[in-house]
C-alpha cells in the first residue's frame, strides 16, 4: 500500500472543519514557516541542542499531521522519538526531499 | 495379424467357399422334383450290407430291373455306390450287379422317367437336407466369425462347415458325377463330425469350468469316441476295400457291433448327464447333449436303426428334421451362449405344433383355392409365397393365440403362478407406501420365479441407484453407458453385469417417453432354469404395474403432504404473528427502559463532574461515566443485534459524503489510537465516488466497529483503513491492523454470536463480542459481505468488507462548513480563553477555529507567557500546547497548580501531538483539566470547551 504524500481525509477534514480559504492560508503559513523549522533543525543538529531538536522536529510533526502529510509526520516523529544523537544526516535529507514533495502536493491541492 | 484374425480369415473362407458351392446346388434343386427329368428304378432296398449288398425288398411295375429278371430278395450292388442314394435323371444308365445265392450277374439298366412317384415327399426330404446344410453353413459361420480365439470352437465351426457341404452331391446332376469323390467326401465328412465332436467335448469343457464334472465328461467321451471309431470304419465297409472272405467274417459283425456300441452308449450317455448335474451345468449339458447327439445319432443311419420296410421316405423326413433341429439348436445355444429347459422346448413345440395345424388348415384352403393349371414349380412357389406371407402377417396373434391354448390345456401349473402372481399385483392397490409397495411386488414376484431374488433400481441420467432388494451382489448404483441402457430398455442383461445378476438373470424396465425411468432385475432362478419369454414378458408387465403404482403412491404421498405443510404452515403463521408483536413490543419497551436510566446515570455523572470536586470524587464519578458509557455500548450492540436477529433493523438509502462518513468513524478512534501510539493511515481510491447513496450511520458503525477493534488489539503498529471502487455499485473497504491477529480457529468463530475469537481475549480487552457479528449482518443487509483473515496469531487481521453503494450526487450544501460547528456558541457559553501554543500554524487554526464559535481567545507563544497572562487576567480556560520554547505547557502547569488555588485556576486543556504514551497521564499529573490531540478536531474541541464551567460571576473583559 502506497500511502498518499497528503491524506485526502484528513486534508478535506480541515477544508471543511476550517473553511476551504482559511486552509489555502494555513497551508502558505505552513510553506513560509517550515523551511525555517527545518533550517533550525539542522541548526540544533549542528550545534548539538538537544533539546531544541526534539521541539522543531516535534512541531514539523504536528504541522505536517495537521494537514495531512503523514509520510512528513512520520519522518518528523521518528527523529523526534529517536533523538539527536541516533538521528543520521541523510534523515535530515530525506526529511528536506519529503517536505519539498509535500509542499509540492499541498500547493497543488490549494490550487487544484 | 493376430492368432485369431488368422483364424478368422481362414474359417471365414470356408464358409465363402462353402457357400459358393450351396450357391451352384441351388439351380439344381428341380431335379429332386421335376417329373420331366427325375429318373427312378422303381424299386424299394433294405438297409445297406456288408460289402454294400442291400436286398430288394419291392420292385414296382415299371421297374427296369424287372424286365432284366430281378426278383425279391436278391442282392443289388451298384457298380457307383452314389447310385444308390443319388437322384436319378430320366434315361440315365445305371450299372449293377445282381446275386441270387450263388448266381451273380452284372446289368446295365436304363432309369425311368417317374412323374407320378413320391414327388412331395422327395422335395421335402431334399428341402430338409438342403436347409439343414444352409444351417450348419450359417451355424459354422456365425462361431467362427464370433468365436475365432477358442480352438474347440473353432473345430466346431469347421465341422458345421463340412456338414453344409456333404450331401451337396445329391443334387448334382447325374453323368458327371464321380462317386468315388462322394464316397470320399462322406467319408472324410464324417470323420471330421465325429472327430471334430469328440475334440469339441474334450477341450471345450476346459474353457468352461462348469463342464468339469468327471461323470459328465466320461459319458460325453465314451458316446464320441464309440460313434467315431464307427465311422472311422465306415468306408472300408461301404467301399468293400476288404477282401471278400474277410467281409463276411470281419466287416458284418463289426459293423453291429460299434453301431450296437455307439447307440447303447448314446442314450445312457444323455440320460446320465442329465441326472448327475444341477442347476445351469444341467441345463447346459442336456441341451447340448440333446442337439449334437441327435444329429450323431442320426448320422449312424439306416444300417443301424433299421427302417421298416416302405417308411424309407418317411425315416429320411425325420432323418433331416433333426439334423437340421439339431445343428439349429447347437448354435442356438453356442451363440446365444443361453440355454432353454426341457420342459419348456416341449412347450414351444406344443406352441408351434398348434401353430402348424392352423397354417395346414390355411394352406390346404390356400391349396384349394389355387388354380390348377399352373405347372408344378410355379405352383409350388406361389403355393410358398402365399403361406409364407400369411405366416409372417399372422405370426404373433396366432403365435400368442397357440400359446393360450396349450396354456390353459396342458400346462395348468403355469397358470396358477401366473393367477397368484395377478392376485398379488391386485392386493398392491391396499399397500400403502413407496419402500412397502416395492418390497411388496417383490415378494410376489419372488413366488413366481420359485424363489429368485431380485434388486428395484431407480435412475437419475447415467446413474441408477438401488431402491431395495435382496440380490446380494447388487451394487448399490450403476451408470449406464449407451449400450446398457439400450440393452436394459430391450430387457436384456448386459454382459457386463453377468457377474453379479447370475448367467440366467433378467431385467424388467420401465421407461416413460424413450427414456429409462426405472427397472427391476431378477437373478437366475435357484433351479437353474431361465425365464421363458412368456415368464419375462409377465414379469415386465408386472414391474409396469409396480411403477404405476409406485407413481399414484408418490402423487398420494405428494398431496397428503402438501396439506400438512399447509395446515403447519397456517398454524405457524398464526403463532408467529401472535409472538411476532409481542417481540416487537418488548424490544420497543427494552430499548426505551434500558436507554433512560443509562442516559439518566451518564447524565448526572456529567453534571457531577462539572460540580467542584476533590480528586478522589473526580475519580469515582469519572469511573461512573465511563462505566455508564460502557454498558450503555453493550446494550446498544444487545438491541442491535435483537433487531438483526428479529428481522427488524432497517437500512436506509439517501445519498451522503462518504469521505465525511468515514472521517467522523476516524474521528471518534483517532484519541484512541494516538494515546496507544498507534498509526491510522487511510487510504481512499481516486475513483471512489464523493458521493453515494446508502445508509452513513450504519457504515460508520460498522467502520467505527472495525476500527475500534482494530485499535483495540494492536499494541503498536498501524491500522490501516482502504477504501476502493468494486465492480458494479460496490465498495471495498478493509481494515488491517498489526495487532494479535487470529488463529485458524478463531477466524472461523469470530463471526459467531456471543464469541469471541479465543476466551481468553473477553478477559484481556473485554467486549460482548456481538460487534463483530452486528457489523457483518448490517454488511449484508447493506448489500455486501465480510470477510476476516489472518496470517496467524501475532501477525495482525485484515477485515474487508463490502456494501452496494451506487454513486450519487449531494444535494449542494448551503454552509461550507458541515460540522458541528455553532457561530452562536460563544453567546450561549461564553468563555474567556488563553492560546498557549509557540507554532504559528498550530496558532492560527486553533484562533480560526474558535473564531468560528464566536470566541476571540489572547495568545501567548511559550509557558512563561502563559503564566504572566493568567497572573494579570483571569481566563475559563488555556488550551496548552505542551511542547513548547523556554517554558513547556506541563512545567507551567505545574507552576500555575502551586500558584493557584484550584476553584479559582483556569481550566487548562493540554493540546499535544505528542507520540508518546502515558501522555495523557503525564498531563492530568501535572495538573491539567483535559487533554486534546492534534491536529485539532473541531468536535473534540467544542467537546472540551462544554466541558468548562464558564464563571458567570466574573466580569468577561
Amino acid at each position: 500500500l502506497s500511502e498518499p504524500t497528503i491524506d485526502p481525509i484528513t486534508f478535506a477534514g480541515l477544508g471543511e472543519m476550517a473553511g476551504p480559504e482559511f486552509v489555502t492560508e494555513l497551508v502558505d503559513t505552513f510553506l513560509d514557516e517550515a523551511p525555517r523549522m527545518l533550517s533550525a533543525l539542522r541548526e540544533a543538529y549542528a550545534q548539538h541542542a538537544v533539546e531544541r531538536f526534539r521541539r522543531e522536529a516535534h512541531s514539523l510533526k504536528s504541522n505536517s499531521n495537521t494537514f495531512g502529510a503523514l509520510t512528513l509526520g512520520h519522518s518528523a516523529r521518528d527523529i523526534e522519538l529517536q533523538g539527536l544523537d541516533a538521528t543520521k544526516p541523510e534523515a535530515l535529507d530525506a526529511l528536506d526531499a519529503e517536505f519539498a514533495r509535500a509542499a509540492a502536493a499541498l500547493k497543488a491541492l490549494c490550487n487544484g | 495379424m493376430t492368432s485369431t484374425q488368422r483364424w478368422r480369415l481362414l474359417l471365414m473362407t470356408l464358409v465363402v467357399a462353402c457357400a459358393l458351392l450351396q450357391a451352384w446346388a441351388v439351380p439344381r434343386l428341380p431335379l429332386a422334383y421335376d417329373p420331366a427329368i427325375r429318373g427312378s428304378l422303381d424299386l424299394t432296398m433294405g438297409p445297406t450290407m456288408a460289402g454294400r449288398a442291400r436286398a430288394i425288398t419291392g420292385l414296382g411295375e415299371r421297374s427296369p430291373l424287372s424286365r432284366a429278371g430281378a426278383q425279391l430278395g436278391d442282392l443289388l450292388v451298384f457298380d457307383h455306390p452314389s447310385d444308390g442314394w443319388r437322384l436319378l435323371g430320366a434315361e440315365e444308365a445305371i450299372g449293377l450287379t445282381l446275386t441270387r445265392g450263388d448266381l451273380r450277374r452284372h446289368v446295365e439298366v436304363r432309369a425311368v422317367g417317374d412323374p407320378e412317384r413320391d414327388a412331395l415327399p422327395v422335395a421335402v426330404i431334399t428341402l430338409t437336407y438342403f436347409a439343414a446344410r444352409l444351417i450348419a453353413l450359417v451355424v459354422g459361420g456365425l462361431i467362427a466369425w464370433r468365436q475365432a480365439a477358442s480352438p474347440p470352437l473353432r473345430v466346431l465351426a469347421a465341422v458345421f462347415l463340412s456338414i453344409s457341404i456333404v450331401s451337396l452331391y445329391a443334387f448334382w446332376p447325374p453323368g458327371l458325377f464321380n462317386d468315388y469323390v462322394a464316397i470320399l467326401v462322406n467319408a472324410v465328412d464324417s470323420f471330421v463330425l465325429y472327430v471334430g465332436f469328440v475334440y469339441f467335448c474334450l477341450a471345450y469343457p476346459a474353457e468352461h469350468p462348469h463342464w468339469r464334472s468327471t461323470a459328465v465328461r466320461r459319458v460325453f467321451r465314451a458316446f464320441f469316441i464309440a460313434n467315431a471309431l464307427y465311422w472311422t470304419c465306415f468306408p472300408f465297409l461301404v467301399l468293400g476295400l476288404l477282401p471278400d472272405g474277410m467281409r463276411a467274417v470281419i466287416a458284418l459283425p463289426i459293423d453291429f457291433l460299434l453301431s450296437a456300441i455307439a447307440t447303447v452308449i448314446a442314450v445312457p450317455a444323455l440320460w446320465l448327464s442329465w441326472h448327475r448335474t444341477t442347476g445351469v451345468v444341467r441345463q447346459r449339458l442336456a441341451w447340448f447333449g440333446l442337439c449334437l447327439g441327435a444329429v450323431a445319432i442320426v448320422n449312424l443311419g439306416p444300417s443301424t436303426l433299421l427302417p421298416t420296410p416302405g417308411y424309407e421316405i418317411a425315416w429320411e423326413i425325420v432323418a433331416g428334421a433333426v439334423t437340421f433341429a439339431g445343428i439349429a439348436g447347437t448354435g442356438w445355444a453356442l451363440l446365444r451362449h443361453r440355454l432353454i429347459d426341457i420342459g419348456f422346448a416341449l412347450n414351444r413345440l406344443s406352441v408351434y405344433a398348434v401353430l402348424g395345424l392352423a397354417l395346414l388348415a390355411v394352406a390346404l384352403v390356400t391349396q384349394g383355392g389355387l388354380s390348377m393349371g399352373l405347372d408344378p414349380v410355379r405352383h409350388a412357389l406361389l403355393y410358398g409365397l402365399v403361406t409364407g406371407g400369411l405366416l409372417l402377417a399372422l405370426f404373433v396373434p396366432l403365435r400368442s393365440a397357440a400359446e393360450r391354448v396349450v396354456q390353459r390345456v396342458l400346462y395348468p401349473r403355469w397358470q396358477v403362478t401366473e393367477e397368484t402372481l395377478q392376485r398379488a399385483v391386485d392386493a398392491a392397490a391396499h399397500v400403502r407406501g413407496h419402500d412397502a409397495l416395492i418390497d411388496h411386488y417383490r415378494e410376489a414376484l419372488s413366488a413366481y420365479a420359485n424363489g429368485a431374488s431380485s434388486a428395484f433400481y431407480d435412475c437419475r441420467e447415467a446413474e441408477c441407484a438401488r431402491i431395495a432388494g435382496d440380490l446380494d451382489a447388487a451394487p448399490l448404483s450403476i451408470v449406464l453407458e449407451a449400450t446398457d441402457r439400450s440393452r436394459v430398455i430391450d430387457g436384456r442383461v448386459p454382459r457386463a453385469w453377468r457377474e453379479w445378476t447370475g448367467e440366467y438373470a433378467m431385467v424388467a424396465p420401465v421407461v416413460h417417453r424413450d427414456r429409462l425411468t426405472s427397472w427391476l432385475v431378477m437373478g437366475g432362478r435357484p433351479d437353474g432354469r431361465q425365464y421363458r419369454p412368456d415368464e419375462a414378458r409377465t414379469i415386465a408387465a408386472t414391474v409396469v404395474n409396480l411403477d404405476e403404482d409406485l407413481q399414484s403412491e408418490a402423487q398420494r404421498v405428494n398431496r397428503q403432504l402438501l396439506e400438512d405443510k399447509m395446515a403447519a404452515e397456517q398454524r405457524a403463521r398464526e403463532a408467529a404473528e401472535s409472538a411476532n408483536d409481542a417481540k416487537s413490543s418488548f424490544l420497543a419497551t427494552m430499548s426505551h427502559e434500558i436507554r433512560t436510566p443509562m442516559n439518566g446515570v451518564i447524565g448526572m455523572s456529567g453534571v457531577l463532574l462539572d460540580t467542584p470536586l476533590s480528586a478522589d470524587q473526580r475519580d469515582v464519578a469519572t469511573t461512573i461515566r465511563d462505566s455508564g458509557e460502557a454498558l450503555l455500548t453493550i446494550i446498544n450492540d444487545i438491541l442491535d443485534f435483537s433487531k438483526i436477529e428479529a428481522g427488524r433493523m432497517d437500512v436506509e438509502s439517501h445519498p451522503f459524503d462518504l469521505r465525511h462518513c468515514i472521517e467522523s468513524a476516524l474521528n471518534l478512534i483517532r484519541p484512541r489510537a494516538f494515546e496507544k501510539n498507534v498509526d491510522l493511515v487511510t487510504a481512499i481510491d481516486d475513483d471512489v465516488p464523493r458521493a453515494v447513496s446508502g445508509d452513513s450511520t450504519r457504515l460508520r458503525q460498522v467502520l467505527l466497529n472495525l476500527l475500534s477493534n482494530a485499535v483495540k488489539f494492536t499494541e503498536k503498529g498501524s491500522v490501516t483503513l482502504t477504501v476502493q471502487r468494486a465492480e458494479g455499485d460496490e465498495l471495498k473497504f478493509s481494515v488491517r491492523d498489526s495487532g494479535i491477529g487470529l488463529s485458524p480457529a478463531g477466524v472461523s468463530k469470530l463471526f459467531q454470536r456471543f464469541s469471541q475469537a479465543e476466551s481468553s481475549t473477553t478477559r484481556q480487552f473485554g467486549g460482548t463480542g456481538l460487534g463483530l457479528v452486528i457489523s457483518k449482518k448490517l454488511a449484508e443487509l447493506m448489500g455486501g459481505t465480510m470477510t476476516v483473515e489472518s496470517e496467524g496469531p501475532g501477525h495482525g487481521s485484515t477485515f474487508r468488507f463490502r456494501i452496494s453503494a451506487p454513486a450519487t450526487t449531494l444535494a449542494p450544501q448551503t454552509t461550507a462548513t458541515k460540522s458541528a460547528v455553532d457561530p452562536a456558541m460563544a453567546e450561549r457559553h461564553p468563555l474567556r480563553i488563553l492560546l498557549a501554543e509557540d507554532n504559528v500554524v498550530n496558532q492560527k487554526l486553533a484562533m480560526r477555529l474558535l473564531k468560528q464559535m464566536g470566541y476571540s481567545a489572547d495568545l501567548a507563544v511559550n509557558g512563561l507567557e502563559a503564566i504572566e497572562h493568567i497572573e494579570r487576567q483571569s481566563y475559563d480556560v488555556v488550551l496548552m500546547d505542551v511542547q513548547m520554547p523556554e517554558m513547556d505547557g506541563l512545567e507551567a502547569t505545574r507552576v500555575l497548580a502551586e500558584r493557584i488555588e484550584a476553584d479559582r485556576r483556569p481550566r487548562i486543556i493540554a493540546m499535544t501531538a505528542n507520540a508518546m504514551q502515558g501522555d495523557r497521564e503525564i498531563c492530568i499529573e501535572a495538573g491539567m483539566d483535559d487533554y486534546l490531540t492534534k491536529p485539532i478536531r473541531i468536535d473534540q474541541l467544542v467537546e472540551a470547551l462544554l466541558g468548562v464551567h464558564s464563571r458567570k460571576d466574573s466580569p468577561i473583559v
